[in-house]
């Protein structure tokens, strides 16, 4: 039996009014996981606390079988983050990959350079002076380029037109082609997620109301949009 | 490999060069503590020229480019990429190193300013030194942390009134500090103006 890439148990986290639950959750290597669910449920925050930005209130939540909260080095060589949200530093971006290069002695110049190119990214620019859709692909680049084990992805369509997405399609792909990676992608194109996902962890309100195979999960004659939709009438 | 391994090296040599001048740069006001301490100038001035270095620095920080040393440096934690280093350690070691480094030169400049004044060494009193010069410094090392502080937060995701507002908050609290540093200093040293027989700059 793979050991599991991220294993959440009893999680419990509040964050004024809102509080998370998630009993008993496991990535494991080589699949695409898709956390979906309305605005406000708790996605964003269950992929935070899986990066070890949220301290837990309850239960725990191991990443590569170490604590991200007490680890944070040996976590942070093999995890990738992308949220638009999250600001980059602040430098251009040729300067800004040299940087973090050194960072990661598993990081990919080819690879940097490569994704640079396809993307389209002007490596002159500032970070900040980019429209919404490059700095999406920016924040890919930087997680993508030191060949993470673990690549969590927050809203990774915002601001990318159809040849980005597509693009993030393929690279999500490549990520996890190995069978040694796993992806965790939250978004709201349902489409997107229903293609690229394995297994779904559906939130609301907090809480898991339904987790497993997206094909035993949504069926055969509907899509999840349409799944999700009946699963939200009263 | 190697060259991964060099890279990392290298980027750690360049980010500990461009931080030992940042902290250098940091300890700048406490050389003018350290100076103006032996002098008689109106503590107005030295409260001005303390608020001064201070604001200068926190326009340094407001830079936030990451290369440009420690006040540059948005919280590592709330900015990507999650770089794979400990946060709160290297902002508690930063914070004491600024700390020991600006009282050290406090010393040295207070010394050097004693030698220059004709002192002989045998009147140092380094209890003298440590009560006079702690709480200044201690005071102002707190104010000079709040520019990293103003930095990180406006690298974040909060809106511009919010971050000019943490900005002013964060200048004033600067200042505010640099003037309780200045107040605390000038008391303290009024008995000592008397040790001091001779002024800065010497006759």
């Amino acid at each position: 039996m793979t050991d599991p890439l991220v294993r959440v148990e009893g999680l419990q986290l509040r964050r004024g009014s809102f509080e998370l639950n998630v009993p008993t959750w496991e990535v494991t290597p080589g699949e695409v996981v898709g956390v979906v669910g309305p605005n406000g449920a708790g996605k964003t925050t269950l992929l935070e606390a899986i990066a070890g930005l949220l301290p837990l209130d309850q239960g725990s939540v191991r990443v590569f079988g170490l604590d991200p909260r007490a680890e944070p080095v040996a976590v942070r060589q093999r995890l990738g983050l992308v949220a638009i949200a999250t600001p980059v530093f602040d430098v251009r971006i040729g300067e800004l990959i040299r940087i973090v290069s050194g960072y990661y002695p598993t990081w990919d110049g080819a690879l940097a350079a490569e994704l640079a190119d396809t993307f389209g990214l002007d490596l002159r620019k500032r970070a900040s002076k980019i429209s919404t859709g490059q700095g999406m692909r920016l924040r890919l680049l930087l997680a993508l380029a030191f060949r993470p084990q673990l690549l969590l992805l927050d809203e990774p369509t915002t601001g990318l037109d159809l040849v980005g997405r597509r693009q993030l399609m393929d690279a999500i792909g490549r990520a996890v082609e190995s069978g040694e990676s796993a992806v965790v992608l939250s978004s709201h194109r349902l489409g997107d997620v229903e293609r690229l996902s394995e297994r779904l962890l559906v939130i609301e309100e907090g809480s898991v109301v339904r987790h497993g195979g997206t094909d035993e999960l949504v069926g055969d004659d509907r899509t999840l949009e349409e799944a999700m939709t009946s699963w939200a009438a009263p | 490999m190697i060259g991964a391994v060099g890279r990392h090296a290298g980027v750690t040599a360049i980010w500990t060069l461009r931080r030992t001048s940042a902290l250098l740069l940091a300890a700048s006001p406490i050389v003018v503590v350290g100076v103006m301490s032996q002098s008689e100038l109106p503590g107005a001035a030295f409260a001005c020229l303390c608020s001064l270095a201070a604001v200068l620095t926190a326009a340094v920080g407001s830079l936030n480019e990451p290369a440009r040393g420690i006040f540059s440096q948005p919280s590592l934690t709330r900015v990507l990429p999650l770089l794979p280093v400990r946060d709160d350690a290297r902002d508690t070691v930063t914070a004491l190193t600024a700390w020991i480094l600006s009282l050290g030169v406090a010393v040295v400049a207070w010394q050097v300013a004693a030698l220059v004044d004709g002192f002989a060494p045998a009147s140092w009193e380094w209890g003298w030194g440590v009560q006079h010069l702690t709480v200044p410094t201690l005071l102002l090392a707190a104010g000079l942390q709040l520019p990293g502080w103003a930095a990180g937060v406006r690298a974040s995701s909060v809106s511009s009134a919010g971050r000019y507002a943490v900005l002013l908050l964060a200048a004033a609290a600067t200042i505010g500090c640099a003037g309780i540093a200045s107040t605390a200093c000038t008391r303290t040293s009024a008995g000592s103006f008397a040790l001091a027989s001779a002024s800065w700059p010497p006759r």
